[in-house]
Formats: C-alpha cells, structure tokens, sequence
C-alpha cells in the first residue's frame, strides 16, 4: 500500500497539481493563460482518445466491449439518480440537480492521469475504456435537468430548450474530440500511431504536468472561493458541509463502480480505470452545460466540490487507494 | 456627431449565443461581442479562469439611435437576464460617422 501511495505521491504530474496549489496559497502570480490551458486540455483529450482508438484496433472486438461500454453507461445514468435523492434535502434543488449531474459525469483529467500512473506503474488497459469514458460524460447532464424538471414546482423552465441542451451534452467540444480521436485511432491503428507517436506518446506526461499544474492553481482558487462563500453565509451548506458530501459521494461512486468492475470480473488496470471514472465529478462538461440550461444552480457550489475537493482526493488518495484493493480484493 | 443610446450588456459567456440571436431579433443595428470578461456581482466572483468559460463572462456593445429600437432592447433583454444573471447599462453617447 505505502509503495502504491509513495509512487503515485512523488510522481512529476501529482507534484506539479500541488505546485500549482502552493502558488496560490503563497500568493505567487504564477497564471497560465487561458487559451494555453485550453490548448493543453485539446491536446490531452485528442492524445488518450487516439491512443485508446490503437488500443481499440489491436484487440478484438467481442462480447466484453458491449457488456463492460453497457456498465459504464448504466453506472452513469444511476449514480445522478441517488446522488440527487441524497443531496435534495440539504441543499437548493437547482444545486442539487447540478450536484448530481456533476458526481454522475465523469472528469477526463482524472482518468488521463490514472492512465499515466497506469503506465508508468507497467499496468495495462484496454483502449475501449476511453470510449466508456466518452459514453459517461453526457448521460448524466440530461439526467440531471430531468430531474430538476420534475421536482420543480415553478414556471422558471418554462423558456428552456432541448435541443440546446442536447447538443451542449452529447456533442460539446471534449465529447466531440474524444470520440473523432479515438476513431481516428482506430481506423488508423499501429500505423497511424508510429506516424504521429512523438506527439501523443513522448510528450504525454510533460503535457499533463503543465495541465495539471493549471489545475492545481484553479483548484487551490475555489477551494478560497468556498471558503469565503461560507464566511459570507450563503445559504445551504457550509464549507465542511460540502466538503463532507464531495468526499463522500466521490467514495461511495468509486464503491459502487468498483463492485461493478470486480463483479464483471475485469483486469486490473480496467477495473481501476472503471472505479475512478465512477468516483470522480465533471468539472468541464457539466458546468458549462450547466450554466446554459440551470443558470439558477449556483456553481459556487458545484464547481469546488468537483473541483477542489473530489480531483485532488482522486489524484492524492483515489488512485492508489483503489489500486490496492482491487488487487487485494480482484 | 449623432445622439445616441449605448448599450452595455454583461453577460455569462455561455449565453452570448443566445443573447446575439435576441439582439438580432429585437432589431439591434449591430453588436460588438467583447469575450472573456471577469469580475464580481450577486452571482459571485467570475474569475474567467477555466478552461470551458462556465466562470467567464462577456460584454455586449450596442449603439442606436432609434428610441422605440432602444426600448425593445431593454424590454427584451430583461427576460434573458433575469434568469441568466447579468447587467444591462443604457447611457447617452454620440455616434461618430464616418
């Protein structure tokens, strides 16, 4: 377990996200521009979509793709569902929907970084889970509003649109990315992988430390902007409330997906990636879904929780945690 | 030099599609887009510093010279704002031909 834990702790992209966080805590003016962020984000969803769609074409194409893209997808329309019940209670409806279609979607810089921890650990994985990965990001979105949409007694939704939120759900830009890279990747294969292979495998993990390094800076910066929501006492939960729900939801899904993995009986590397996908909260696709069609969630609420609290436990603690018990338990 | 109105909205990125469309709607003679504005209102601090915009605001320019076109403007904008959030400024200018 200490070696696990050890490995990943001192592992260049985890102490670059922590660097980003000194940074802010130091009041240091390190900033990466946006659009250099954005970038970097591009080249990370296009590198593990095309590296999954290899993957994808040097295995065989059988009943265990259906059954494990079939789970991914049942686990990603449940999890909004419970989420939403749990939460309903102690927090404003809109939040609650937002919460629940946050915890059910799926954070893709998570499972790039557990992926590399995953190669760098010698553990292999199967590409298709980059497309479990692309199937999980949208469900969750239109789940959610559904949600919000039967519990709500007022005519404030009256003006929303479907249509806008389906094309913001299903066809947003990461979406759209993952899913054209990892085609390409697989129509392709080997050969399109050695023509462009410096790129998406050499400068893989430099890239993800600079991304991450980002992350940690605006992870570090909401984590701030919860606290003083919660001096400024706005209404709902505090921030030990919120805290305490985004650990707790990222468990009890990581709990939930990793059964799922160990009852369907896949390899290690699979049943991880599977596992972290679960347990970790969408801090790009659903907040920019969110703002468009429930603006009256207050993504002060959300955004941290997925994004302060649930990615740095995930990269800290999820990942060799969950590693070790399921080869304890696999 | 003509007299006219100009009108200032601030708005979540994510909406700017959907107010350009009301802005053509309404009869706006034009619209200069401003991206990426940040700051702080009763929807909390917009740090513009994330990747996808959900924390970034955007800025609508309009000039008219029309006060039934200016009024229209308003009126149609209010709707789109109050479920947004946002902030709608309509103060005197003059307009420079050219």
């Amino acid at each position: 377990m200490d070696g696990l834990f050890f490995a990943n702790l001192a592992s260049p992209p985890l102490l670059f996200f922590f660097l980003g966080a000194a940074a802010v805590f130091v009041r240091s003016d390190l900033e990466i521009p946006t659009q250099i962020a954005k970038f970097l984000s591009l080249y990370l969803l296009f590198a593990i979509g095309f590296k999954g769609g290899v993957a994808l074409a040097e295995s065989p194409l059988d009943f265990s793709v259906a059954r494990d893209l079939s789970a991914a997808l049942l686990l990603a329309s449940i999890v909004p569902i419970y989420v939403f019940q749990l939460v309903r209670r102690r927090l404003p409806l809109a939040d609650a929907a937002a919460v629940a279609a946050t915890y059910g979607s799926i954070s893709a810089v998570t499972f790039v970084t557990c992926a590399s921890y995953l190669d760098s650990a010698g553990v292999p994985w199967s590409g298709h889970l980059v497309a479990a990965m692309a199937l999980m990001e949208s469900p969750a979105i239109i789940i959610g509003i559904l949600l919000y949409r039967m519990a709500d007694r007022s005519d404030g939704a009256s003006t929303f649109r479907w249509r806008e939120l389906l094309r913001e759900s299903c066809l947003n830009g990461s979406v759209f990315l993952i899913i054209g890279s990892l085609l390409i990747g697989w129509v392709t294969g080997p050969t399109g992988m050695a023509q462009i292979s410096p790129l998406v495998s050499d400068l893989f993990v430099g890239v993800l430390c600079l991304f991450l390094l980002d992350m940690g800076i605006v992870a570090a910066r909401r984590l701030r902007d919860l606290n003083r929501q919660s001096e400024m006492g706005s209404d709902g939960q505090g921030a030990a409330g919120l805290i305490t729900w985004a650990l707790g939801l990222a468990v009890l899904n990581a709990g939930l997906a990793g059964s799922a993995a160990l009852l369907l009986g896949l390899p290690e590397g699979d049943a991880l990636l599977l596992t972290i996908l679960g347990g970790s909260a969408s801090y790009i696709a659903v907040p920019a879904a969110m703002r468009l069609a429930l603006p009256e969630a207050n993504p002060g609420t959300y955004l941290p929780m997925s994004l302060a609290v649930t990615f740095p436990f995930n990269l800290l603690i999820g990942i060799p945690v969950y590693h070790q018990l399921i080869r304890w338990l696999g | 030099m003509k007299p006219c109105k100009r009108i200032e909205i601030i708005i979540e990125q994510a909406w700017s599609r959907r107010m350009a469309e009301q802005l053509q709607a309404l009869g706006a003679p034009g619209y200069t887009l401003i991206p990426r504005a940040r700051g702080s209102g009763d929807r909390g601090l917009r740090r513009g510093d994330d990747v996808t915009g959900a924390s970034t605001n955007c800025v609508f320019v309009v000039a008219c010279d029309d006060e039934e076109t200016v009024t229209a403007i308003v009126d149609g904008v209010r709707a789109l704002l109050s479920r947004s959030g946002g902030v709608c400024l309509v103060s005197d200018a003059f307009w420079v031909r050219h």
